[in-house]
């Protein structure tokens, strides 16, 4: 590590004395240090605080724990699907990418190991929850679109029309499904059963990305990215 | 006094207010709970909702997720033996061998009680130090902003981790980090590959909140996974009968609360201590009280709720304590206050004596929330008291996914009505969570990179806008008294450190 901060600092340094006389006409009297004078000092610091460690910090390598190849693999998982997730949010919509990212990993946590030989059931069970969420979703908007409409029409009183109350009927008609799959699920899925840790992982998946699109879009109007999602 | 006391309580006597709040403390008791999960890491992921709702009541939201967290790491403490975080880590003995015992229930609600005491006797301190602390700075100019903000910085740098050179450097990253972005004085592009990333938001610097979701949420979330293979340990079922320990009992152990308070309140207001050094100075007090009680109290380390009273009202007054500095002199106590501050900047409210002359009225209103704060903590930890155990069997391989989709929609929202913004965001959140893993991985502290990028911008404007008022003279530091003041506090806080070490050594 402390490598990486020497070559971090001396590109830091690098940087800004490439940016040259960064004084404002008018400062040169005035006495202002200029834009560039305290990064230069804090890369000066970061130097020497970094070549301090890299001479007297030395890693103690049997203190190191050693990382089982199941918990690489699931690193990996971790870090390319976050990265995906990042890239992919705009062109793919917050519904989609949240639901995958979700089911993937608690799916990938719970089974702890990522398996060739499982491929088809990460597909299956992404198709699955982003399909109940997409369910979900749909039932939300189709609720808060004819509250809407109904209340500026005036064929319900206005108190219906209004976000607070739309967002808490949503959110407790969402809850109520939510509850009637969780408890058909924990009927049919026992905790012992190979499939428990799927059914669960899509239970999260669609459930977790369903109330974060409530509470963040629908409670606190921010502008979620559609992407696929076109209705 | 009285319009502006009518007018905080005004801010906040809403029914959305109470209703956050009462949200905010119950997450933050299941945050607490969950080991893992920290009072800092749930600020931070709470801070995009507190930064959607108004001021007052966004603090409201993030200072009961702050009292519910500290609180609820003593449930699996005295469940399970292990810490839900520090704060609660001089908790377990005494807590662990009450359960063992079969007087769990006795140790969590003596533990809730001892919080709500140590919270709100905190809570009293802070209402009157802060205000006599923010009077100081009347006499400071940017001379002293500027060392001020050094000495908050080296303090905590200095103390935070085990290891000085490590602290400073981070300390040094964040300040770094502070500076990206435009020149504040002279609107210059301090950013790397300015010709492709003037455009961008990258050109307002790094996003705050995106950065500490990344430091403290995204960093854990991959920490966390090499505990993947263990199983999340259920507590043994335990008799929860008598939760609420008796007047006389509580009343016996005056000498210890107030020890208790008396650390813990002045440990948070020590920039960069925090609750973990306070809780183990109050056990210790709390010991040396009760072997000097003749009998009247049982000894602390034998299974007693006198072993649990002592580290609970410290760490909670912990709380109040480290609001002190945090609101008086805009330099955090802690980790979690310092994204406290984060939250005030991004409302446009800078902490200090500004805050005091200016916009009393919101520092009533964070007293009054604290208050509250304090009595929802406790009135849901006791109400929860046969629920929150089964909250502890909850795997973490599926807390953790969620952890990081809620860190990536934190990070998102927080740029509102912007998407482009937004996805930087998630790209800043993400890239500091992976540096945040592998720092916390080689034992490098985080706090002073938070630091570092809160007191960076307060550093850079006053230490230029001293040395133009001198004439660019950089002596000006060394012609005021309280300059030397904080100077010699932060060559102390280095020394400090060093010579405790070599005396430690020596010893050994």
């Amino acid at each position: 590590m402390p490598l990486v901060f020497i070559c971090l600092s001396v590109l830091y340094f690098i940087y800004v004395l490439s940016q040259g006389n960064t004084k404002m006409i008018g400062d040169e009297i005035g006495g202002d240090p200029g834009s560039m004078m305290l990064p230069a000092i804090m890369a000066f610091c970061m130097f020497a605080t970094s070549a301090y460690l890299f001479i007297t910090d030395k890693p103690n390598e049997n203190k190191q724990e050693k990382i089982s190849k199941e918990e690489k693999h699931l690193y990996m998982l971790t870090l390319v699907l976050a990265c995906a997730y990042v890239v992919l949010i705009r062109p793919l919509g917050f519904i989609p990418s949240t639901s995958m990212l979700l089911f993937t990993l608690c799916y990938a946590n719970l089974e702890r190991d990522v398996r060739k030989d499982d491929a088809l059931r990460f597909l299956t069970g992404n198709l699955l929850t982003l399909a109940m969420t997409l369910v979900l979703y749909t039932i939300g908007r189709k609720i808060t679109r004819t509250l809407l409409i109904q209340s500026r029409k005036g064929l319900i009183p206005q108190f219906w029309g209004k976000n607070g109350v739309i967002v808490f009927i949503v959110f407790a008609v969402v809850t109520l499904i939510i509850t009637i799959i969780a408890i058909l699920c924990k009927k049919k899925w026992h905790e012992d059963d190979r499939n428990h840790s799927y059914w669960l992982s899509i239970m999260m998946g669609f459930a977790t990305t369903e109330y974060l699109y409530i509470i963040f879009k629908q409670l606190f109007l921010v502008e979620l990215v559609k992407g696929v999602i076109t209705w | 006094m009285d319009s502006t006391f009518a007018q905080g309580l005004a801010q906040i006597a809403n029914l959305s207010t109470i209703l956050w709040m009462a949200i905010g403390s119950v997450l933050g008791i299941i945050l607490g709970a969950l080991p893992g999960l920290t009072a800092t890491m749930g600020i931070a992921l709470m801070m995009p909702i507190s930064f959607q709702l108004p001021t007052a009541t966004g603090i409201g939201l993030l200072l009961a997720v702050y009292c519910g967290a500290v609180s609820g790491a003593s449930i699996p403490a005295i469940l399970l033996g292990i810490p839900g975080n520090p704060n609660a880590i001089a908790t377990v003995e005494d807590g662990y061998l009450m359960m063992k015992k079969g007087r769990a229930g006795e140790a969590i609600g003596g533990a809730v009680v001892a919080s709500f005491i140590g919270g709100i006797g905190s809570l009293v301190c802070l209402i009157f130090f802060s205000p006599l602390v923010a009077k100081l700075t009347l006499a400071f100019g940017p001379a002293e902003k500027t060392t001020l903000a050094l000495v908050g910085l080296v303090i905590i740098a200095s103390i935070s981790g085990n290891n000085l050179a490590k602290g400073l450097l981070m300390g040094a990253f964040g300040m770094a980090l502070a500076f990206l972005g435009t020149d504040p004085f002279n609107g210059q592009l301090r950013i790397p590959f300015s010709r492709y990333l003037a455009h961008t938001p990258l050109a307002q610097g790094l996003d705050l909140t995106s950065t500490l979701i990344g430091l403290f949420g995204i960093s854990q979330v991959f920490s966390e996974m090499r505990k993947i293979n263990e199983e999340a340990r259920k507590p043994a079922k335990v008799s929860l009968n008598h939760i609420f320990p008796s007047w006389k009992k509580i009343c016996s152990m005056w000498k210890i609360t107030l020890s208790s308070l008396g650390i813990g309140t002045l440990i948070g207001a020590i920039p960069g201590t925090g609750a973990s050094i306070a809780v183990f100075m109050a056990r210790d007090a709390a010991k040396h009280i009760t072997d000097n009680s003749k009998g009247k109290l049982e000894p602390v380390g034998s299974g007693c709720l006198e072993g649990v009273f002592a580290p609970e009202v410290a760490n909670n007054a912990v709380t109040g304590g480290a609001l002190i500095p945090t609101l008086a002199l805009g330099i955090p106590g802690d980790s979690a206050t310092a994204i406290l501050i984060g939250a005030l900047m991004i409302k446009g409210v800078t902490p200090g004596f500004q805050l005091f002359g200016q916009n009393m009225s919101l520092v009533y209103a964070i007293f009054i929330t604290m208050f509250i704060a304090n009595i929802f903590m406790a009135l849901f930890q006791l109400a929860g008291v046969r629920l929150y155990p089964k909250i502890l069997s909850v795997p973490s391989q599926i807390l953790m996914p969620i952890v990081l989709v809620l860190s990536f929609i934190g990070a998102y929202a927080i740029a509102g009505q912007a998407t482009l913004a937004g996805i930087y965001n998630l790209a800043i959140a993400l890239g500091m969570g992976i540096i945040g893993y592998f720092l916390k991985r080689d034992n490098y502290p985080i706090s002073p990179i938070v630091l570092g990028l809160i007191l960076g911008g307060m550093f850079e404007e006053n230490f230029r806008r001293a040395v133009k008022l001198a004439g660019g003279n950089y002596l000006t530091f060394f012609t005021k008294p309280i300059c030397w003041f904080f100077f010699a506090m932060c060559a102390l806080s280095i020394v400090m450190p060093i010579i405790t070490r070599k005396r430690q050594e020596k010893k050994a």
